[in-house]
């Protein structure tokens, strides 16, 4: 909220300048977002003169030698260039000693031989303006040696203040002052009430309220009112605090309600259908034009005021075209009224409108306030505007108004905030802040909290107000002796760690990227399902309003961001949470990513071979090899999906890990990131559970003292085949033959080939088959018995034939 | 950055007696630290992944 800092010291005689407000306003609780200077700063010694006699310069054509008077003293010497610097005018005289706004010091000079002692100003070099035509005319009227201050006032200090949602009492120049005169220990000045006496006769013949949520209600008539603009101090209060002066009457309710705290709103009488309000719960479907021209369905847990026939105002929210008081009104209906905070939350949230009125209903009025603030409208009104008020005041119920009486002691203020504070202290600090304080007994206080603060309702809320008015800055420091918990690190930070560590020695770069992507985005690379899964309920940012699935565009965009500024960027990682649609539930896994480029974008001296799909596959099981799982048993199969290029990527679904790898498709890469190089990518998702495994004690196990013997074996298969599915197959027949008399150690492939002497749609793999015992060096006959019995099964089911001249 | 003693509400709604249990609370962002520690002095470097930014600390 906007607080203008002119308008703040008309209720409390502050001797501090803003700048001291900065400090002070934080500490008792509220934070300042900016501090805004306007107008004129002031400006010493320079003041309102009268050119006396002006001759041309001697030397020189474009300057003029005048004496100026200020009033008092001898006239002033002062050399000008302006063109305007006419006999009888009433010019601006910065003085020798006086400081321009921009930090320039006026002295006693010559300029071309002739001495002068002073500047006349243009607009421009006193921040008045852009005019720097020639120096500043002022009106006849301003008295000689005036100064500037008072000729141009209205220079002022606009805090941004942050107000937390509990204190809705401050949010007013009041509410405000309230506080501060508290912490200097000063009187706040409220603004005096007129008891006016009404004449006239009460418009509304009928004034009803049927909706519990409202349980005071005034309604106060005026007639014969002038409409007009507001003048000027009002105008200026209004936009200071952020608002568009738009009538006398509005004016006048807005700048009560920046005043006082309470939200008020005028009827044009004339305009309320059958001399009649209500103050009633909305009809379902029942619609309203509001104030911004919108039209709005209300519901019927909605409050509004209402004619004989149609709403009026949707309550404390807003109001409507129907009843608005334009330029031609002349008789009004000021409502002033206490409205249930929930009720005008909920309604500004379903409408989702939120307004200066809603936003301090639904923080809670002072509900002692509403009589008071519209009387000061009321007085206003009639100072301003003219008219007649009726005689008699139209109202509803009572002001809620149960006192709050909370019973504490010395002992306990002392004892929560660890420092000794004496019974005295305590009291003058509640009775600045308002509350009325009375001793139960020798220990104990009975404190009534003011009906502006029902907030407070515990011992504990009143200490709180103790240690704000003390200030937390002046408790003294004291240490504290606390106990160190000693624990390994959390096994997720020990592989992170380790991957980093891989990775940056590959030459990778570690990056870091925010949770939340654009759904847009999900939508093209993960589809419908997947956006719909992630969307968030409520998103801060439109391109942040989803979980990723994925850490692979993140790293793309790095990879974008840094090709775009020139950077020599050739591969990037990055660790991080993603989250995968399972179901109707979200699981949240650690990931790890990269994308490396297939060649540097720099020119070297010395070519290397580029990345291949094994180079990245490869990547992947290194740090996979961290997590504990055993790289030689994962099944690759080839993955299709829109990030990657069909053909040319790979993924292992396991229940508790998931990886893919391979070539980032082409055409994704030109199109959404305007990549046009290949672009290898891996990306490795698991539950952090297996990783608990990762800190157990190995037990070792005794290995064979025999050497190994090995055969080769070339196989012909469908080129179509995965390599990695005959090797499984070779294995298992392997395994089951050698079993019977010792055992298989290994199976690796060591050669593919397709092409000439090779019948089409066929390739060659060529695998060696490594064996071992545990009791004795393997004799040749029995190892080839073996590899007999093998070939003999891997042929049998017809998918293979073994290559003859292997 | 937020800090202070923690409401007696918020031990209720987790089952601790505020009448036998209070407490403090601090906390700051990790970014914040980082800044500090590092002399970082615009937080968006955090985020922009700029290799300049990230080969400093690797």
């Amino acid at each position: 909220m906007k607080i203008s800092f002119d308008w703040l010291k008309r209720y409390v005689d502050l001797s501090v300048g803003p700048e001291a407000l900065l400090e002070v306003l934080p500490k008792i609780g509220f934070e300042v977002d900016s501090m805004e200077r306007r107008g004129l700063p002031l400006l010493e010694s320079i003041v309102v003169g009268e050119v006396l006699t002006r001759e041309k310069h001697p030397d020189a054509d474009k300057l003029s030698v005048c004496t100026v008077t200020v009033g008092e003293g001898d006239p002033l010497n002062i050399v000008c260039g302006a063109h305007n610097c006419d006999v009888g005018n009433r010019v601006i005289v910065a003085q020798v000693g006086a400081r321009m706004p921009e930090g320039f010091k006026i002295k006693r000079s010559k300029l071309r031989g002739v001495p002068s002692e002073g500047m006349l100003c243009s607009a421009r070099e006193l921040g008045l303006g852009q005019d720097h035509e020639g120096i500043y005319i002022l009106d006849q009227g301003h008295p000689l040696g005036t100064p500037i201050n008072d000729v141009f006032p209205g220079g002022d200090v606009i805090f941004d203040l942050e107000i937390t949602a509990n204190r809705g009492d401050c949010l007013s120049h009041i509410g405000i002052a309230r506080e501060l005169a508290a912490y200097y220990d000063l009187p706040v000045k409220h603004p005096e009430c007129k008891s006016v006496s009404g004449k006239g006769e009460a418009l509304l013949q009928n004034l009803e309220v049927t909706a519990q949520d409202c349980p005071y209600y005034t309604a106060w008539s005026v007639q014969g009112i002038c409409q007009g603009i507001s003048p000027d101090w009002m105008q200026k209060d209004l936009e200071a605090v952020g608002l568009r002066p738009v009538n006398l009457i509005v004016d006048i309710v807005n700048w009560v309600m920046f005043e006082t705290g309470q939200p008020m709103h005028a009827f044009d009488a004339k305009k309320i259908q059958g001399a009649s309000l209500i103050v009633r719960k909305a009809k379902a479907e029942e619609t309203i034009i509001t104030l911004d021209e919108k039209k709005r369905t209300l519901d019927a847990s909605m409050l509004v005021i209402a004619d004989a026939e149609r709403p009026l105002v949707v309550a404390g929210v807003m109001g409507s075209l129907d009843a608005e008081v334009d330029d031609s009104t002349t008789d009004i209906i000021l409502e002033s009224a206490y409205f249930n905070p929930a009720s005008i939350r909920q309604t500004a949230r379903t409408l989702n409108i939120s307004t200066d009125s809603s936003y301090r209903f639904e923080r809670d009025v002072d509900p002692a306030g509403v009589y008071p603030a519209a009387q000061r409208t009321i007085d206003l009104i009639l100072e301003l505007s003219g008219g007649t008020l009726a005689k008699e005041l139209q109202a509803f119920g009572e002001p809620p108004l149960e006192p709050v009486s909370i019973g504490i002691t010395g002992g306990y203020v002392r004892e929560l905030l660890g420092f000794d504070i004496k019974d005295e202290a305590i009291e003058s600090m509640w009775k600045r802040l308002g509350f009325s304080v009375k001793r139960d007994d020798a220990q104990s206080w009975k404190v009534v909290v003011p009906s502006y603060r029902r907030e407070v309702t515990r011992p504990v809320d009143l200490v709180e107000e103790v240690v704000r008015l003390f200030g937390t800055d002046k408790i003294e420091a004291s240490s504290v002796t606390l106990p160190v918990v000693h624990r390994k690190d959390d096994p997720v930070a020990t592989f992170n760690r380790e991957v980093a560590h891989y990775f940056v020695s590959q030459g990778a770069d570690e990056c870091c990227h925010y949770t939340m992507r654009s759904g847009e985005e999900l939508k093209q690379l993960f589809g419908d399902t997947a956006e719909a899964a992630l969307r968030l309920h409520n998103p801060l940012a439109s391109d942040q309003g989803h979980l990723r699935p994925s850490l692979i565009p993140g790293l793309l965009d790095a990879l974008q961001y840094n090709i775009h500024h020139g950077n020599d960027v050739r591969r990037l990682f990055e660790q991080g949470h993603v989250f995968l649609p399972q179901g109707k539930t979200v699981e949240e896994r650690i990931a790890c990513a990269f994308v490396f480029l297939a060649e540097p974008l720099e020119r070297t001296w010395k070519s290397e071979p580029p990345l291949d799909f094994y180079a990245a596959k490869n990547f992947l099981e290194c740090i996979l090899s961290y997590a504990g799982v055993d790289v030689a048993r994962l099944t690759w199969e080839p993955l299709s999906g829109v990030l990657w290029q069909d053909g040319h990527a790979a993924q292992v679904d396991h229940p508790k890990y998931a990886l893919s790898a391979g070539l980032l498709d082409l055409a994704l890469l030109k199109d959404r990131w305007g990549l046009r190089s290949m672009v290898y990518a891996g990306e490795f998702t698991l539950s952090p559970q297996i990783l608990g495994k990762l800190g157990k004690v190995k037990t070792f196990e005794p290995f064979s003292a025999f050497p190994s013997v090995t055969r080769d074996i070339a196989l012909l298969v469908d080129a179509a085949l995965p390599a990695a599915k005959v090797e499984k197959d070779l294995f298992r027949v392997a395994e089951a033959a050698a079993k019977k008399v010792f055992s298989l150690e290994s199976v690796n492939i060591f050669d593919v080939y397709s092409g000439e002497g090779l019948p089409s749609g066929k390739k060659s793999l060529g695998f060696e088959i490594s064996f071992r015992s545990q009791d004795r060096t393997l004799k040749d006959a029995e190892v080839s018995e073996v590899f007999d019995a093998i070939q003999k099964e891997i042929t049998a089911s017809g998918a293979y034939t073994v290559r003859d001249n292997a | 950055m937020g800090c202070g003693m923690v409401d007696p509400e918020v031990f209720k709604s987790v089952d601790y007696d505020p009448e036998v249990w209070r407490g403090y609370a601090a906390g700051m962002g990790v970014e914040r630290i980082a800044m500090l520690l590092h002399g970082v002095d615009d937080i968006r470097h955090l985020y922009q992944n700029d290799v300049r930014f990230l080969r400093q600390f690797s």
